[in-house]
């Protein structure tokens, strides 16, 4: 394509644009462009559907004997069965659910407790940014997924608990960005302009500094479900996680797969593969989100 | 594309290999750069980045760099050498950056220095200093020196023969006293007229060249200058000129010259600036406002009417 | 290099370090100390010999009392003694598996940083081309697929199909021996770690090495005419490691989760496996000794990170 006619649609793509809801719009169109992030979303859609329908029905009760353990796959069972003769498919569904659920209510504790302290830090500065700071700095630099393990066995097993020891460990990325794009943002000319006309400190940041910086946070959340779910199965595999019976990715590969790795591989193959897709998937979205939005990379 | 060659000592550059091109470059001809912030290295001491300049050649037995980085940071001037060379660039001003920058190129000792607006990034009782550094080692070490810049007092101070380009080609070319005293390119003409004087105590505005620098992607047909140019003639909106002799050792690629416009166009005196004001020539269609009119900031050629 | 500020900001630093260790093991002594069960309770003990033994170990003081006790003991360098094998001395055997972990955290690091600026470099070098389009693909596997998955699928490969395939002629080592495992058994288990991380690394190196290599500098040691391969090395690659350096302290957090999880699969004899096991045992006094040398080590770690830093980058001095 010449420059000319590039430079053309892109200036098409920015009439229409303002015409319409301009970013979002904008967005979704070159998100459709990147063909990786696109995959993504569909293989995404595609297992939130599963999540959806595991609901409702599953192939068989996940958590219950229904043929030979360790047996292979067959037509009736498509991933083989486990040591205690459950049906691998089922487990997977349910795992699928759980890990989504992890990651989606991390994403969003985290939205809620980055978004605040980054906002407050940026936006109040001075000791409220530095006690701020040095907590996500803290944070950082130690295994706060190890942190994670000991709040989760003090306040007990539960998806809500793992949810909330796993927030633990993702939210300073989150805080990290709104209090930049705060810092940028509350120094604008339309924030100066609302604080003349005697807004108060509270709108100011929800009506002017958050709207605007709805776009990274979008982003930031969206790397985040991934690295959630990783710790989730993370927690499970070392048999710290969700308690068996409940199947889930992480106790599906360390308690059921590892034991049986040297006979039985198909119990953990397909599981270690599922993950992984998942996690590549969320992390191309991510990218995906990130092109879409940043205006200065215009493709 | 444009072809040609470029000749160092009979041998074509271009056509060199790679590896022979690397030892060219800094042991034959070495290169001065702008910005001597962003030209050193930020993480390697500066005593390394002038030893390395000899390294990289065996001009200098390897034996002797070390004293003779030291040597010629002490022959640029900067104060304790010996003990300076073990400091990083952020330790240095940004005179003696580029007084490094000197050194490093005067290192093999070249036959040939090209110095691309050495003193553009510093300031002016440091740009003194480091133009009367050039100067000095071209007459101690014999080292030519090619010197790019659009500041025509610093080509005045230290030149001996000047080319003027105007959109990537040469317009005119001669030895210096020819060129400031009887520039014959109406560019070269409307640079030298454009420097503000001390000794003119009138209160004239600041002449300029009228219009804008031509877009290289779209140049103009003919002379490059021609939309610019106050003297142009027909000739010059369709055909491209060539460099001619116009004197001793001057050449000027103009189908006027300076000669015809004073002669013929009144060059001499001469306010109205315009493109085409001196000579009534203009391309189809396209009309000069009257003198004054435009004063106010209007259009005034036809490469301003272009302009967004 | 060793200049005195440099020594009064090690000495600062670890000062912090030891508070922040302190921090953190109280934290998690009382965190461990809250919860209703312990060893003694899967014993299966009860009335007066639960008593007895809850006596022996102190655990019926109140809990400020086992907390001062435990502080005190800890900065002599006693953790005290295990609830499960009863009486066994904590401290010989933590220090023993912190220089495991140590082993096989540092091989993953050094993989990590080797492996990942390796490729960063090459990727960068031969930008836009079927190199870089490969090497880039492989760091994004690197970094998305889990360092435990990596690990099960090390163990298939290797301790399972390579056996099969060579009808038993080839088996690769993969439950450590000794204490401190051979060669081949640590090389395993440290790119199953490394693997993960060196992926971040090489994405870091790609984009600052892309940066550096536009800068002037680079093509004033190019006008000088140093060798390519030199304005590689030491030009462009020494520059692009100050942001790599910048992200080596959250990466060894990483590491050293990687070290925990990676210990329990193939049963290497370190401070992580030990991490898990107390965890699941109950038996919290080395869960508290281990938590508060990881906390030790990753502090340490981080303040030879900001020395490295200081290193690479001249223009930061401490």
């Amino acid at each position: 394509m010449s420059i000319a006619t590039e430079v053309a649609q892109e200036f098409d793509a920015g009439v229409v644009a303002r015409e319409q809801v301009s970013l979002w719009r904008d967005g979704w169109r070159r998100l459709r462009r990147n063909r990786l992030a696109l995959a993504a979303t569909i293989f995404l859609a595609f297992l939130a559907l599963v999540c959806v329908v595991t609901f409702f029905w599953t192939p068989y009760p996940p958590s219950v004997f229904v043929g030979n353990p360790y047996a292979g796959p067959s037509l009736a069972h498509p991933f083989g069965l486990d040591e205690y003769g459950r049906d691998m498919l089922s487990r997977m569904m349910v795992g699928a659910q759980i890990s989504m659920a992890v990651g989606l209510g991390c994403a969003v504790i985290a939205v809620v407790v980055g978004v605040s302290l980054g906002l407050l830090a940026g936006y109040l500065r001075g000791w409220v940014d530095s006690v701020i700071s040095t907590a996500i700095n803290i944070f950082y630099s130690f295994p706060t997924i190890l942190m994670a393990l000991i709040l989760y066995i003090v306040i007990g097993p539960s998806i809500i608990n793992i949810m909330v020891a796993i927030s633990l460990t993702v939210w300073m990325d989150m805080a990290r960005l709104v209090r930049g794009q705060t810092l940028s943002i509350r120094e604008r000319e339309y924030v100066e302009a609302a604080r003349a006309s005697g807004a108060r400190t509270g709108r100011i940041m929800l009506g002017h500094v958050l709207p605007n910086s709805l776009g990274p946070i979008i982003v930031q959340a969206t790397y985040i479900i991934p690295s959630a779910i990783l710790t989730e199965a993370f927690l499970s595999f070392l048999g710290v996680g969700i308690p068996p019976p409940t199947p889930d990715w992480g106790n599906i590969l360390g308690t059921d797969g590892l034991p049986a790795i040297r006979f039985a591989p198909h119990i953990l193959l397909p599981t270690a593969i599922l993950l992984s897709v998942t996690l590549l998937a969320f992390n191309f979205l991510g990218d995906g989100l990130r092109d879409a939005f940043d205006p200065r990379q215009k493709r | 594309m444009v072809g040609g060659q470029i000749l160092f000592h009979g041998r074509d550059l271009l056509k060199l290999s790679r590896e022979e091109m690397r030892r060219v470059r800094g042991r034959d001809i070495a290169m001065i750069f702008q910005d001597p912030l962003s030209a050193l290295n930020p993480v390697l001491r500066i005593g390394y980045q002038v030893d390395e300049a000899m390294h990289a050649h065996d001009k200098v037995p390897r034996n002797q760099v070390a004293a003779r980085s030291v040597h010629l940071l002490d022959t640029v001037r900067v104060p304790d050498a010996s003990r300076r060379v073990r400091d990083y660039p952020h330790q240095f001003s940004g005179g003696m950056r580029q007084r490094a920058m000197i050194a490093m190129g005067l290192a093999n000792r070249p036959e040939l220095l090209i110095a691309d607006e050495p003193t553009t990034a510093l300031d002016v009782t440091v740009q003194a200093q480091i133009l009367e550094l050039l100067r000095e080692m071209n007459r101690e070490t014999g080292t030519s020196i090619i010197l790019i810049t659009h500041n025509l007092g610093v080509v005045a101070g230290l030149c001996s023969r000047v080319i003027v380009m105007y959109a990537g080609e040469i317009v005119e070319e001669g030895p210096i006293e020819q060129i400031f005293e009887n520039p014959q390119h109406p560019y070269t003409w409307a640079l030298l007229r454009s420097i503000p004087r001390i000794d003119f105590a009138r209160h004239d505005r600041l002449r300029s060249i009228e219009g804008l620098p031509p877009d290289l992607i779209a140049l103009p047909r003919g002379c490059k200058f021609h939309p610019r140019c106050p003297f142009r003639v027909e000739r010059c909106l369709t055909d491209e000129p060539s460099l001619q002799t116009v004197k001793g050792g001057q050449r000027a690629a103009c189908w006027v010259t300076m000669k015809r416009a004073y002669e013929e166009m009144g060059a001499a005196d001469i306010i109205d600036t315009r493109p085409g004001a001196a000579s009534g020539v203009h391309p189809p269609g396209f009309t000069l406002p009257p003198f004054g009119a435009a004063d106010g900031g209007g259009p005034t050629g036809p490469s301003e009417v272009a302009a967004p | 290099m060793l200049t005195r500020g440099t020594l009064i900001y090690i000495a600062k630093r670890v000062v912090l370090l030891a508070f922040t260790v302190f921090l953190v093991s109280s934290v998690v002594f009382f965190a461990v100390h809250s919860l209703p069960g312990n060893a003694l309770i899967s014993a299966r003990l009860h009335g007066a010999a639960l008593q007895q033994q809850l006596h022996q170990f102190g655990l019926d003081r109140p809990v400020l009392v086992q907390y001062w006790s435990f502080i005190s003991n800890a900065v002599r360098g006693n953790f005290g003694v295990s609830y499960v094998i009863q009486g066994l001395p904590i401290t010989p055997l933590v220090i023993r598996e912190l220089s495991v972990s140590c082993e096989l955290g540092g091989a993953a690091l050094i993989i990590t940083v080797g492996l990942g600026v390796s490729v960063g470099v090459i990727a960068a070098v031969r930008h836009n081309t079927w190199v870089d389009y490969i090497l880039t693909s492989l760091a994004v596997l690197g970094y998305t697929v889990p360092s435990f998955v990596i690990a099960t699928l090390f163990y298939l490969v290797f301790g399972v199909w390579l056996a099969t395939l060579t009808n038993g002629g080839f088996s690769y080592p993969l439950t450590w021996t000794g204490t401190y495992g051979t060669l081949a058994e640590l090389s395993v288990p440290a790119f199953a770690i490394g693997l993960f991380t060196s992926g971040q690394v090489a994405r870091i190196t790609r984009a600052a090495m892309l940066d550096v290599l536009q800068q002037d500098y680079v093509r004033t040691a190019r006008a000088k005419g140093v060798r390519e391969w030199a304005v590689i090395i030491r030009h462009a690659l020494r520059n692009a490691l100050v942001p790599v350096v910048s992200i080596l302290g959250p990466l060894i957090a990483t590491i050293i989760t990687g070290v925990v999880v990676i210990e329990n699969i193939f049963s290497i004899p370190g401070l992580g496996k030990e991490f898990i096991e107390s965890i699941l045992n109950h038996d919290y006094n080395i869960t508290v000794a281990v938590f508060t040398l990881l906390a030790a080590l990753i502090g340490v770690a981080n303040l030879g990170v900001d020395l490295v830093y200081a290193a690479v980058d001249p223009r930061i001095r401490y």
